[in-house]
């Protein structure tokens, strides 16, 4: 059950992710993205970083690279791809998900620790939350901010597409939970089908207590879980 | 005498005494352009002329050194085969002039240093040091240094674990920005810059073009409005490019295709090469014509002085030259033999066939070092030595809390660690703000190692010798207390010109207290970074020498963080519950004064309270500790109050004036938690040690209530965490 | 009047262009023949002002207070009266 991390020139969060995908018990390998086969990966993660420097758009470079042909056509075959941060912002410019990232409204990087609520358990990603279970992931990006136009985004809604919604940990948190602006505190939204999801936090962040959080570890469980399904 | 000068002295600014040297040393008269090789390699920047013959006195010499200073960056063991290799180093003149940009390259420039020794970045650290924060161009500082800082180190994917900032008006024309880089290495896998006979010298990354030309020895000159003219072309930092070149070489040491690495930083190929050379034994020759160029017409100078970014030296193991280009060739980054090893100890440069430059590396690697009289400034000794007995009790002790919480120097540093991704690589176990130190973890092994940079500039400037003890003193503290052992530190040495008598006082003291202070720590120092003339007309800053400790935890599961989480913990000192007013944040903050001695130090008494401390969490007493520095011990609680909102009461029963007990400052205090069970065995350990003691209190409520003998203090935790908070967010939103 | 201005804000020859260099890799990966390729701002705004002259002569201060004259250099690349 091999999971496929793709490495972008600039990636950086690529062996992090490997981690996370292997501290679960799925193999993961790291794909240089030049690669023009994905035969044999039964998933693709597109890890956080700054593919190409960010230079023009965040992500905007990385949607020619060789590789995405092949993240494509697994995405359409119904695989399971998940891009986080970086790889959320490739999707979108790739067209593989819906709307936008843009500069966060504080106009600058952050890195600290967001509340996420749940809004779905139904995907290959989410099954082993509860649905409105609160999480508390860390961020860290500079282009968080989801925007997609107003039917897009009503489209979204009916569809249930949207996975994760920024949201206040604690009542005093209430007013300013959302960290970058987000368009109805979009985090995270899958495709459709339901098969590619990409979200702004940083779920391979959160999977050992020693580093503060393990509520990152539903996202890699839930992925090995579906894949186990298939196979 | 004047007309007879020779011109190009005027143009390279070289005194004639060290024109004399060289045309002994060559034998000949130098050319131009080797006349500019001695200006950029006996600069202060790259020679350590004034530097030398003091940091020759400091301990280097330590169980777990591996490599000491002299190489890209000092390394120690960890154990289980590991090793880290550190190294701290400024970017002030740079930033001064382009702060994003300065400070960018300046992070760039130390994880190369890193790289050079074999090492994996794993973290980075920054010291940086502002005028008056309420001034534009401080804020246009700020704003620009840590987006600079964010950007590349956000970027190449290295977390920044830690750092501080201080504000003191003496920065106002001269911000210091030291960056600082942490890597990991098997101790096996350790590079050095170094190249045997017959091998080509390869020349990977960055295209050369004519990017900060001459910055070596622009870093060694003071600004002044005359020199505004010969700024050089801004370096342009590229983290994309830096990734790139981070990957490929850490993969070709990795696959051990090269047997020398060396980074091109400062004064570029001519600083890289000839000291490659000469640390080999050996001569090299260089062919400009085979070098990267990004701009056509580049002179043989342009070369040679070229600060581009971004650009390493690679020495090729026997037949596996095609192997490495083909690695380099697969992250599209340049990878070229720009020239080969020599028998005789020579630095060749060739351009169109011809030989252009030829300097014996020697003269070249060994400028003249100058021992200085210094004497202390006058002005500095008559602060020092101002009687503060005088000093008036505040009329109303409550208020002075909140507005120390919310002081430049004490508020929160959250709006600039936020800006930084601290948590990329997933080793980071302890994140700023919640701990005196930054923790990282090795993966595959139960080890961490526990970093801090320090330095109280205030200290420094009123007793730079004590000062730069008490900066040892403390940094070492605050990895004792998550639970590290300190093994060793790189000092990034900031002073003013040592060819003034006040200047090379300040440094000469600096480099005593260094000294003084690793000896009775036994802490060595293995790598560092001189930055000196940081003076202009009407200012000199303040002494400033930023230490950067690596600590090692043998065991991860034991350690501690600053806050309190457990209500009904009894609150202990280590350490006198008084504290003295001289020289401290609060007589800056309330009285507008800068005077008076810094606390005394016992350095016997801070390695006994450091052991203790580690002692306590090592055996698993206390997961919660905290050093006691600027604003003393009611500062010291607040901020243990503030990462889980939880509050403390807590009794001062020592007599003595009630500011001094209370926002007093001395060393080697250690503020720590420990549940009634473990309590008595913690204390019998302090009393073991023979370390002084109180038992101030216990954890709980959401107020920080301070009893003293007829006075009783109390605020609400949620209050004075909004006051502490806001001030830096106003500047970096 | 009513003018509308385009001045566009790039780095000074020479200096190096990161982004610049990254774009042009990818259109050559792409097969394009492009070089030299550097990026810019463009910015675009509309200007009261009595004359031509005045209203190019508040664009180029404007430019200057924009650029940062380390490592940028400005040119007011069109002005054009608005209808």
């Amino acid at each position: 059950m091999k999971v496929a991390v793709i490495q972008f020139p600039g990636s950086n969060c690529d062996q992090d992710a490997a981690w996370a995908l292997k501290w679960v018990g799925l193999e993961a390998e790291l794909i240089w993205h030049t690669a023009t086969h994905l035969e044999g990966f039964a998933a693709v993660v597109l890890p956080g970083g700054f593919s190409y420097g960010d230079y023009l758009r965040a992500g905007a470079l990385a949607k020619f690279s060789p590789v995405m042909a092949e993240v494509r056509r697994l995405a359409e075959r119904g695989n399971p791809v998940i891009g986080i941060c970086n790889g959320f912002q490739v999707l979108t410019e790739a067209g593989l998900l819906p709307g936008a990232l843009l500069a966060n409204t504080n106009l600058h990087f952050t890195c600290k620790e967001v509340g996420l609520r749940v809004e779905r358990n139904d995907t290959p990603f989410t099954q082993a939350y509860r649905p409105g279970e609160l999480l508390r992931l860390p961020i860290a990006h500079g282009e968080g901010r989801y925007y997609a136009d107003p039917e897009v985004l009503e489209g979204l809604e009916e569809r249930r597409q949207v996975v994760f919604r920024y949201a206040a940990l604690t009542p005093a948190a209430s007013a300013d939970y959302n960290p970058n602006g987000s368009l109805n505190d979009i985090a995270g939204i899958v495709n459709a089908r339901g098969n590619v999801l990409g979200l702004m936090p940083h779920p391979e962040r959160a999977v050992e207590a020693a580093l503060g959080t393990t509520d990152g570890l539903g996202v890699f469980e839930s992925l090995k879980a579906a894949l186990e399904v298939v196979a | 005498m004047e007309e007879t000068l020779n011109p190009l002295l005027q143009e390279t600014g070289i005194p004639p005494q060290e024109y004399a040297e060289i045309v002994r040393r060559m034998g000949r008269e130098p050319n131009r352009l080797e006349l500019y090789l001695f200006k950029v390699m006996w600069s202060e920047h790259c020679a350590y002329k004034n530097s030398r013959p003091l940091l020759k006195l400091l301990p280097k010499e330590g169980p777990a050194v591996l490599q000491g200073p002299g190489e890209n960056a000092g390394v120690v063991e960890i154990g289980e085969g590991w090793a880290v290799a550190f190294k701290i180093e400024s970017h002030n003149h740079p930033s001064a002039v382009e702060p994003v940009q300065g400070a960018a390259t300046g992070v760039g420039g130390i994880i190369r240093d890193i790289m050079a020794m074999g090492a994996r970045p794993i973290a980075l650290l920054n010291s940086l040091r502002f005028g008056d924060p309420q001034t534009p161009r401080t804020q246009y500082l700020e704003r620009g240094i840590v987006s600079g800082i964010a950007h590349y180190g956000n970027a190449i994917g290295i977390p920044t674990v830690g750092g501080e900032v201080y504000f003191h008006p003496d920065y106002q024309e001269n911000p210091l920005v030291n960056a600082m880089c942490v890597g990991l290495l098997r101790s096996d896998e350790l590079k050095r810059s170094l190249a045997s006979l017959g091998r080509p010298v390869y020349y990977a990354g960055a295209k050369t073009g004519r990017d900060g030309i001459g910055g070596a020895a622009f870093a060694s000159e003071e600004l002044t409005e005359d020199n505004e003219a010969k700024r050089p072309n801004v370096q342009v930092g590229d983290p994309f490019l830096g990734k790139l070149l981070l990957e490929g070489t850490l993969e070709a040491i990795r696959q051990d295709l090269v047997e020398g690495v060396q980074d091109m930083g400062a004064a570029g190929l001519t600083s890289s090469l000839s000291e490659m050379a000469h640390k080999s034994g050996l001569g090299i020759e260089l062919d400009l014509d085979r070098v990267p160029q990004r701009e056509a017409g580049m002179t043989p100078l342009e070369l040679m002085l070229s600060e581009s970014q971004e650009r390493m030296v690679l020495v090729p193991r026997p037949g596996k030259e095609a192997a490495l280009e083909a690695l380099f060739a697969r992250y599209g980054l340049d990878c070229v033999a720009v020239g080969h090893t020599l028998p005789q100890a020579v630095f060749r440069i060739v351009a169109g066939g011809q030989t252009v430059a030829e300097v014996p590396t020697q003269a070249l690697a060994e400028a003249p070092t100058y021992v200085r009289e210094g004497q202390e400034d006058p002005q500095v000794q008559a602060l020092r030595q101002r009687d503060l007995s005088g000093l008036p009790l505040p009329g109303d002790l409550h208020r002075v809390l909140p507005r120390l919480l919310a002081s430049p120097n004490l508020c929160s540093r959250a709006p600039v660690f936020e800006r930084y991704d601290h948590q990329v690589g997933t080793n980071t176990v302890l994140v700023p703000g919640k701990g005196d130190a930054a923790i990282v973890r090795i993966k595959g092994t139960g080890r961490a190692i526990a970093l801090k940079v320090d330095a109280n500039p205030r200290y420094s400037k009123l007793a730079p010798r004590l000062g730069a003890m008490h900066a040892l003193a403390e940094a070492t503290r605050n990895v004792s207390v998550v639970g590290a052992r300190p093994l060793a530190y790189t000092d990034g040495l900031n002073c003013g010109n040592p060819e003034t008598p006040e200047g090379y006082f300040e440094l000469s003291e600096t480099v005593h207290g260094l000294v003084e202070a690793s000896r009775e720590l036994g802490v060595p120092c293995v790598s560092g970074n001189v930055s000196l003339y940081n003076e202009g007309p009407s200012y000199r800053i303040p002494p400033t020498a930023m230490v950067g400790v690596v600590g090692l935890l043998d065991n991860l599961e034991r350690r501690a963080q600053m806050g309190f989480s457990k209500a009904g913990e009894f609150i202990v000192l280590i350490g006198e519950s008084w504290g003295e007013l001289g020289a401290s944040e609060y007589l800056w903050v309330m009285e507008g004064q800068e005077a008076g001695a810094p606390p005394s130090l016992d350095l016997k008494r801070e390695a006994t309270a450091q052991a203790a401390i580690r002692e306590l969490i090592a055996q698993g007493w206390t997961q919660t500790a905290h050093d006691v520095a600027e604003g003393g011990l009611a500062v010291a609680l607040a901020e243990m109050c503030f990462p889980y909102g939880l509050g403390a009461t807590v009794e001062l029963r020592d007599l003595g004036r009630a500011d001094a007990l209370l926002y007093g400052e001395a060393p080697s205090r250690i503020l720590f938690s420990v549940s009634q069970a473990h309590l008595q065995a913690a204390v019998g350990r302090l009393e073991g040690f023979g370390l002084p003691y109180r038992i101030l209190g216990q954890v709980g409520g959401e107020e920080l209530t301070l009893l003293l003998p007829k006075l009783r203090l109390s605020w609400s935790v949620s209050e004075l965490r909004r006051a502490w908070a806001t001030p830096l967010r106003e500047v970096l939103p | 009047m009513k003018y509308q201005a385009t001045i566009l804000i790039e780095l000074k020859p020479g200096i190096l262009d990161p982004q610049g260099r990254a774009v042009e890799g990818v259109l050559q990966g792409l097969g394009y023949r492009a070089q030299n390729v550097r990026v810019g701002r463009v910015l675009e705004m509309e200007l009261e002002s009595p004359s031509e002259a005045e209203a190019h002569r508040q664009a180029t201060e404007m430019a200057k207070t924009l650029a940062n004259p380390v490592m940028e250099v400005y040119t007011v690349e069109a002005l054009k009266e608005r209808a």
